[in-house]
This record gives C-alpha cells, structure tokens and sequence, in this order.
C-alpha cells in the first residue's frame, strides 16, 4: 500500500510539475550537514520530497548560523537550524517563521579540551581560550554550562571560528578548548592528540528546526505541508529502518560507521511545535539581553517566529502551542 | 467435501469464533482497564507537573523553603507515576522520563542559585528558571501526548470490541446463515430430489435422477440409488428385452404353430386327412375339424365307439371290429385299414383310410390311440377307374391280338375259299345242269359261300376289311332300314325311332354301318325275347370331353370334339358284369346258336371308323349301346345313291 501511495505520489508530482513549473518555482533549502538532518536526508534519498510533490533544490551547508545566513540573504527559501541561531537572528530580522522542529538533542553540543590543558571541569575553562561559533547553539551551551557551573562566561575568551576550523585550532593550541556541534567534536577527538571531551551536562536541549521565509508563508502552505509529510515519513522510516537510515546517515556525511554508532542514540527525531520551544526562545532570548549578546531592551514575540499552518495540516496532534 | 466434514468445519469455526469473542473480550477489558490505570495515571502526572511548575515559580520568587519541600515530594510522586506509566498499556516515553528525571538536577541548581549572593545569581536564577520551565513544559507536553495515545488507545480498543461485538455475531450470523444454505443446498435440495426420484420410481418412472454431482454423503446416495434405479431400469429394459424377444418367440412359435395348424389343417383339408384321439379308458375319441368333414358330423355327434362303428358302413363294420380285435390290439400293431363308411351328413358312402398307433399303459391295458382319417373315395374312385381302363385295355389288346389272328386267318382262308367257290363254280358251269356232281357242287358253293361270310365277318372283326369311306347321313341310313328293322320285329316289339333332325355327316363305310345297326338289333332282339319290349334306336350330336369318352371301348384314345351318336337301347334282360365285360370277345355267345362274332365285328367296324362304342346294362334292366362316329365337316351323300356308286375314297382300315 505504501509502494502504491509513493507511485501516486509519484505521478502526482510528476503531473504537478508539468502543470506547476511555471506557476511554483523548486523551494531552495538550506540544509545543514549535521546528524540533525537526518530526515532531511532519508527523505531525499527515498524520494519522499519528490513522492510528496515537493521539487526541492538542496544546498548543504555547515552549520545553522550559515544556514540561516543563507535564508536571511534570499538564497534560500528554506534553511535547518537550531532554535538558539533563530533567537539571534530574531533580534535582526522579523521575515522567518519557524515551521517544525523535527529532532532534539541534549547531546549534540560538547566541548572538547586537550589534556595538556589541565580542564576536566567546566570551571576550569575559567581564563581559558575557548573556540565556538558565536550566535549559535554552541555559544549558548557554553554559556548556559559556564553559568551553571558558577563562572561567569565573560571570564572566558571566546574564539569565534568556523566549525571546520575548530579541530586544527585545539590541534594547534590556538584555542584551550571547542564548543562546537557534532560532527566537529568526533573529528576533534579523533585528530587531535589528547583532545578530550568534558562531562555531558542536561543543560541545554537543542532543537534544530525548518525555517522559512514568510514570504513563503499561506502562499506555498501545501508544499510545506507536503514537505512536512515528506519528513514525517522519513522519521517513520528512521524508526523502523535504522541500519538503512544509518546508512544513508553515513553516506551523506561521508564519515565513517564509528561516529554512526557513537551519536545514534543522542537524537530524537519528531516533528513538533510545542509550547516549549516557546519557553525556550524566549529564555535563550533573556539570556542573550542579559549577556549583552544582542541589541534591545524586549524580547520579540516568539508567536511571530512559529508558523504551524503547515504542521496543523500534516499532523494536528503535534503542535502544542497555545494558540 | 463431505457434509460431515463441512458441518465440523463450520461448527469449529464458530466454536473458535465464539472462543475468540470470549478471549478477545478479556483481553479488551483487560486492555481497557490497563488505558484506564494508564489514563490514571496521565491525569495524575499532568496535575504533578503543573503543580511542579507552579512550586516552581513560587519558591524563585520567594525562596520558601515550604516551596522547595513540596517540589520534592510532589516530584517523588511524579516519578513514581511516571515510572507506573512506563510500564502501562501505553507506555510513556523515554524522553519524559529522561525530562523528569533532569528536573531535580536543574531545581538543585536553581535552589544553589537562590542561595548565591552576586550579580551572577540572577543571571543563573533566570536561566535556570527558564530552562525548568522549558523542561516541565516538555514533560507536560510529553505526558499530554501520552494522555493523548492513551485517549486514541482508549477508543481504538473500544472500537475493536464493538468491532468485534458486532464482527463476531455477524460472522457467527453468516456461518449460520451459510450452515443454513449448506443444509439447503447439501442435505436438503438433494432429499428433496431423491424424495422426487423416489417418488417417481414408486411410481414406475425410473427414467428421474437424483444425483447431485457431488461427493457427500447424499451424493453417494443418490449416487447409490440412480444406480440402483439404472440397474433397475437395465434390468427391466433386459426382462422386458427377454419378456419382448419371449413374446416375439412366442408369436413366432404361435404363427409357426398357427402356421403349421393351419398347413396342417389345410394339408389335411386337400389331404382329406382328419385326425382322432381315441380315449379308450374313457370310451370316447376326439376328431379334427377335416374328419368331422369327412365323417360328416357335428360337434354335437356322439363320439363313442359305438357312435364310430354306426359311420363304418354296415357291410365293413364286422370286418373293422374283427381287425381290430384280431389284428391290432392283440398283436400291439399300428392300425391300418381302408374301409367305408356311410356320411352321417349326406348318407354318402365314403372310402377311408385309417391309420392309428396304440398306447398301451404300463399294466398293458390299452389306454388311446392316436391317428389320422384320410378321405380316400376319390382315389378309390380313380382306382376303379384305372382297374376299369386297364380291364379295357387288356380287353382291347385281346381283341387286337385276335382281330389280327381272325384277320390273318380269315383273309387267307377268305382267299382260299374264293378258290373253292371259283372252282365249284367252274365245276357247275363244266357239268352243266344235271350233272352227277352239279348238287355236291352247288352245296360247296353254298358251304363255302357262308364261310366267306364269315370271313368277312372276322375280317371286318379285325378291322381289316376293304371300307368304302364316304360322307354318310346316319339317318338316312336309318330311314332305309326302318323297314328291314321293322320287318325283323316279332309282334311284341315295338321300334322306336327317335332321330335327330339334322345330323352332321360321318366318314363311313355305309355297308358296315347298316351291319353296325342291324348286329344291335338283333342282339336287342334277342334280348327282349319273346316277352316283348321296347327297342329304341336314336341319334344326335355328342360333343365329347374327355371323360365323356372314358368307359368307352376302343382301343386307343380317340380325340375330345363333335361325335354323331346312335344309340340303341332296349328293355330286355341286360347283363351282369361279367358278362358284359366279355359281349365284344370273339366267339362269346350266350346263345346257343350264335357264333360269337356279331358284336366283335360291330366293335371292329366301330374301330375301324375310328368310333368308340359305350355300353351300360344292368341284369333285367336292359341294355344301351352307344356307338361313337367322328363328325365330318363335309355334306352327307343318299345313302341309296352311295351304296349304288362306286365308292368316292376307300380306305384301308387302319392296321393297329
């Protein structure tokens, strides 16, 4: 039955593109080369996206912070990225909306040290060099962690780098330590001599989310909403085809099936739009004010930011934002 | 299949079905009552985090250590009902037990943080409070979407058992009503044709078929019973068959018997052959039809032995009883006899042949005799005939045998004695008149004279004298002797002549025919005698058959036609038998003058004429002789004027 319903896809899509094509331009979406996108990734690879009707034109790119960088300067109608990179990014533009979380990890972000630094704890990054990419994820978990374990993050000095330059650094001693996502901290620990990671800390649960440009916004609900659905099967197709979806995992990061099993099990893909991610926005959004981080004296209203049209059509019973 | 297989595998279906409905049932309440606890539990966990969050914000707002107690114990709680709903029908997710399980961490920080003096308290205070509330939202968020399941789970299995509360009676329905079409279609439509089948076969319609085509048990028996039907049928079509062919046996064999009855009775209807049983211990005998017609009886007709003997002619009934009590029962012999008898129907005497097998019982008594009756009065009849003709035959050839010695003699004695009259006339004419000799002379012309009388006698006896054939009117012949005859009767004679008028010509010596006449009248005179009586004398034209001519006497078969007839008759004394059978033998005489050649020569001339003679006497009741000449085509010429003439053709008579 699911054979049948992807060739009915099929043609449909097929149909929809030689009647659309002129009326609805590919969507452009900037995709994060992360484990987070995994589903992206499945769905790509099975053909879900062209199943659903929805002619998608990919762009891969490290890191959310370009993601969204990408989004915000028009080259992309659609960008992956953490919800700590749309807090930052709210506080310039007002023209994004989030569509749906689609995984949450507490475990994406680690910071990795070198042994000849002596850190073993977060308080000991005290005084230290610490690489992260700022206005990020990362940024905020070092914060977050630094603020939990008693220091005050402006004790520490931070590096902004790019993520592929972050392993090279700690390897060269530019930098104490890296606060950065996966997969840069496998690499690091791998390429680095001595390079160790600090205790995992239940601080910060990341969720890497589909942002798209309002533009797109009741124009182009139903190839979201299509794309949602895209997505929503491949998560099913996660949870019931690891070794496949590892597979696919493997492949599209090019790494090797060490890091698979070493990260499988710190991610929980599933399309939502809860309350929390509210709460969350809004926290990282006082931490950020209170951090001197980002200009201005409120918040924005978070409401604004989170689109559910698309959600509320796909899977109702996954959107717990009062509305 | 069979119905016994069929009707278990139905019954077991339900059986499952109806123990399915009873395991499904539990397992469902059992299900429902898991959701229950689980739906419990939910309730319980949403109102724990709510509470959670509301301690949450009061003891960072105002630090009470009451707060941070009752944070504790309600989260105890809470995790107790978290790790219950773990193990529930639904089972919470991993990622809220991990969530619950991260609260007391960050509540212990937030609580370090309250505590702390310094600028960096509230900025911890505030992440941290930020990040409990994100938590417990989605904790709560968590639990509702568990509470949500448990919700779908509640009403799928309510769903499923009204499903099945519905399914299962409706399938139980639907073998029922199947069981109930299977019965129709297998047990009941198949008795009904047999009922039908049988129904008809009482009824002597063996020809309806019961058979469903099918392998079940009423298969086989309508299968058993249309084969018993058409073995039935096979075995009546075979007796009727044989009951046919017997009757067509029969017909034929009663055709043959009616056939061979018929040819039978026919046979012995030409036959004149009857058949009789004769019941000697019972005394009777039975007849067929044809010795019913022989013996000329009815049905009614006393068959008894005496009632046989009174049919035997009375003159054989002695001689039959003597056989029969001589002959045949005595020495054990078929009974075979000719005898008369006299017809009971019509007095008729009847020639029969009897013939007849005995049967004797085992104590030797005689018990029947079977046999047949032949009517043989004809054969009799023709045996008579024959013996007649043959008598005449021998007859003839006798009269033959001596008309050739007579003729032989009488003509060389004739040319003798014409040499003794020639002489003895020379002698009388030499002697003159007077002379010593001339008596003894003129004695031997007289002596010899009549001897030459008599030889022509003999000679016309044997057919063998000179006739002068002429065409010649029997009456007017008659006409000229009439006187003569007339002359000749003495005084208590009366002629009559009785002649037809007109009368065909016949080829014929007219001399002969007048000593034709005048022999039979003297014989008819002589038979009257002197006591006086009719002779009559007549002519007319016979057209003679074939069996007109028999017991005519001549000596060959003279031809079937037209014969001139004179016939002669007179009322003196006849003759016998014997007799008569001797009248035209040369030299018999029953006069003691007569020479015994006058009717001999009558036959000679009548011979000679190619005629035939026919006589019939009875002693003392007169004689008729009827002399046969062949009718000439040509005119009669006087018979004065002929016997004057030169004869016109002579004809030699014919050597035989």
């Amino acid at each position: 039955m699911r054979g049948f319903r992807g060739l009915t896809h099929i043609i449909l899509a097929l149909l929809f593109g030689l009647c659309g094509s002129a009326a609805a331009e590919p969507l452009r979406l900037s995709l994060s080369l992360t484990p987070l996108s995994l589903p992206f990734f499945v769905a790509d690879e099975k053909g879900y996206f062209a199943a659903e009707g929805v002619q998608l034109a990919i762009n891969e790119v490290v890191g959310g912070h370009r993601t969204m960088q990408q989004l915000l300067e028009g080259s992309a109608d659609l960008a992956t990225s953490s919800e700590a990179v749309v807090m930052f990014k709210s506080f310039q533009r007002s023209d994004f909306a989030i569509i749906a979380s689609f995984v949450t990890s507490e475990d994406d972000v680690k910071i990795i040290t070198r042994a000849d630094t002596g850190i073993s704890t977060p308080r000991q990054l005290a005084g230290k060099t610490v690489a992260t990419v700022t206005g990020s994820a990362s940024n905020y978990y070092l914060d977050t962690l630094l603020l939990y374990s008693g220091v005050d993050p402006k004790k520490v000095r931070l590096r902004n780098l790019a993520p592929e330059a972050m392993a090279d650094a700690l390897q060269h001693k530019e930098v104490d330590a890296i606060a950065i996502w996966e997969p840069i901290p496998f690499k690091a620990l791998q390429a680095v001599p001595g390079a160790r990671m600090l205790p995992k800390s239940s601080t910060y649960r990341l969720t890497f989310n589909l942002v798209a440009r309002k533009s797109l916004l009741g124009t182009r609900d139903a190839d979201l909403a299509a794309m949602l659905r895209a997505l929503e099967r491949a998560q099913q197709f996660i949870d019931h085809h690891q070794l496949e979806a590892k597979d696919i995992l493997r492949k599209r990061l090019q790494l090797d099936q060490a890091f698979i099993d070493w990260i499988w099990t710190r991610y929980s893909y599933r399309l939502s739009l809860d309350q929390s991610l509210l709460t969350t926005l809004e926290g990282e959004a006082r931490w950020a004010r209170q951090e001197g981080l980002v200009r201005g004296d409120r918040s924005p209203n978070y409401l604004n930011f989170i689109y559910a049209g698309p959600l509320l059509q796909v899977r109702p019973s996954c959107v717990s934002i009062i509305r | 299949m069979r119905i016994r297989t069929v009707l278990l595998a139905f019954l077991s279906v339900a059986i499952l079905m109806v123990l399915g409905l009873t395991v499904a049932t539990w397992f469902i309440s059992d299900r429902l009552a898991k959701v229950s606890r689980s739906q419990e539990h939910a309730q319980a966990v949403a109102h724990d985090v709510s509470e959670l969050l509301v301690l949450t914000q009061e003891y960072a707002l105002f630090s009470e250590d009451r707060a941070a107690q009752q944070w504790r114990e309600l989260h105890a709680r809470l995790v107790v009902n978290l790790q219950a709903g773990a193990n529930d029908a639904v089972p919470l997710s991993g990622e809220a037990l991990r969530e619950a399980g991260l609260l007391p961490y960050l509540f212990g920080q937030l609580v370090q943080a309250v505590q702390r003096q310094g600028e960096l308290r509230n900025r911890q205070k505030d992440l941290l409070l930020s990040r409990l509330q994100a938590s417990s939202q989605t904790l709560a968020e968590q639990v509702h979407t568990w509470g949500t399941a448990l919700v779908g789970q509640h009403r799928e299995t309510e769903r499923t058992f009204r499903a099945l509360a519905v399914t299962i009676p409706v399938l139980m329905l639907l073998i029922l009503l199947q069981i109930t079409l299977l019965l129709n279609a297998r047990v009941l439509n198949p008795l009904s044709r047999l009922l039908l089948a049988v129904r008809a076969t009482a009824r002597g319609d063996l020809t309806v078929r019961s058979a469903t085509g099918k392998s079940d048990e009423l298969g086989e028996l309508s299968a058993t019973f249309d084969a018993m039907a058409i073995d039935l049928v096979t075995e009546m079509q075979q007796e009727i068959s044989e009951r046919t062919r017997a009757e067509l046996e029969r017909s034929s064999a009663l055709e043959a018997l009616r056939e061979s009855e018929y040819f039978f009775e026919e046979s012995q209807r030409s036959a004149r052959i009857g058949s009789y049983k004769t019941d000697f211990a019972a005394g009777r005998w039975e007849s067929s039809e044809v010795m019913d017609g022989i013996f000329g009886i009815d049905k009614a007709y006393d068959r008894t032995v005496p009632g046989w003997l009174e049919i035997v002619h009375p003159e054989d009934r002695e001689m039959m009883a003597q056989y029969l009590a001589t002959e045949v029962v005595p020495k054990r012999v078929p009974f075979s006899k000719e005898y008369r008898i006299v017809r009971k129907s019509d007095a008729q005497v009847r020639w029969v042949s009897g013939l007849g097998e005995l049967k004797f019982g085992d104590d030797g008594r005689l018990l029947a005799m079977y046999g047949t009756i032949q009517d043989i009065t004809e054969r009799k009849r023709l045996e008579e005939e024959r013996a007649a003709l043959e008598q005449q035959l021998r007859q003839a050839q006798k009269l033959e045998s001596l008309g050739v010695l007579a003729g032989g003699i009488a003509h060389d004695f004739n040319n003798i004695l014409m040499a003794i009259i020639g002489n003895a006339e020379l002698g009388l004419m030499r002697l003159g008149p007077g002379g010593p000799v001339g008596g003894n002379l003129e004695q031997i012309v007289k002596a010899a004279t009549r001897a030459a009388d008599l030889a022509k006698q003999m000679l016309a006896y044997s057919g063998k004298g000179k006739f002068n054939v002429k065409s010649v009117d029997l009456n007017e012949v008659l006409g000229e002797m009439h006187h003569l005859l007339e002359g000749s009767l003495s005084g208590s004679v009366v002629l009559e002549l009785n002649l037809q008028e007109t009368l065909p010509a016949v080829e014929a010596d007219v001399t002969q025919l007048r000593q034709v006449v005048m022999s039979l009248f003297s014989n008819a005179c002589e038979a009257i005698g002197a006591a006086g009586g009719v002779i009559a004398v007549a002519t007319g034209v016979l057209e003679c058959t074939r069996d007109d001519l028999k017991g005519a006497w001549l000596d060959e078969q003279i031809p079937e036609g037209s014969y001139v007839c004179l016939e002669l008759s007179d009322s003196g004394c006849g003759m016998d038998a014997a007799t008569l059978a001797r009248i035209f033998d040369p030299f018999f005489s029953t006069k003691f003058t007569g020479r015994g050649l006058g009717l001999a020569a009558v036959l000679g001339i009548v011979r000679g004429h190619q005629g035939a003679i026919k006589v019939s006497s009875e002693p003392g009741r007169g004689s008729v002789f009827r002399v046969l000449l062949p009718a000439s085509g040509r005119g009669a010429q006087p018979a004065r004027e002929l016997s004057r003439d030169q004869p016109q053709a002579t004809r030699e008579p014919k050597a035989t």
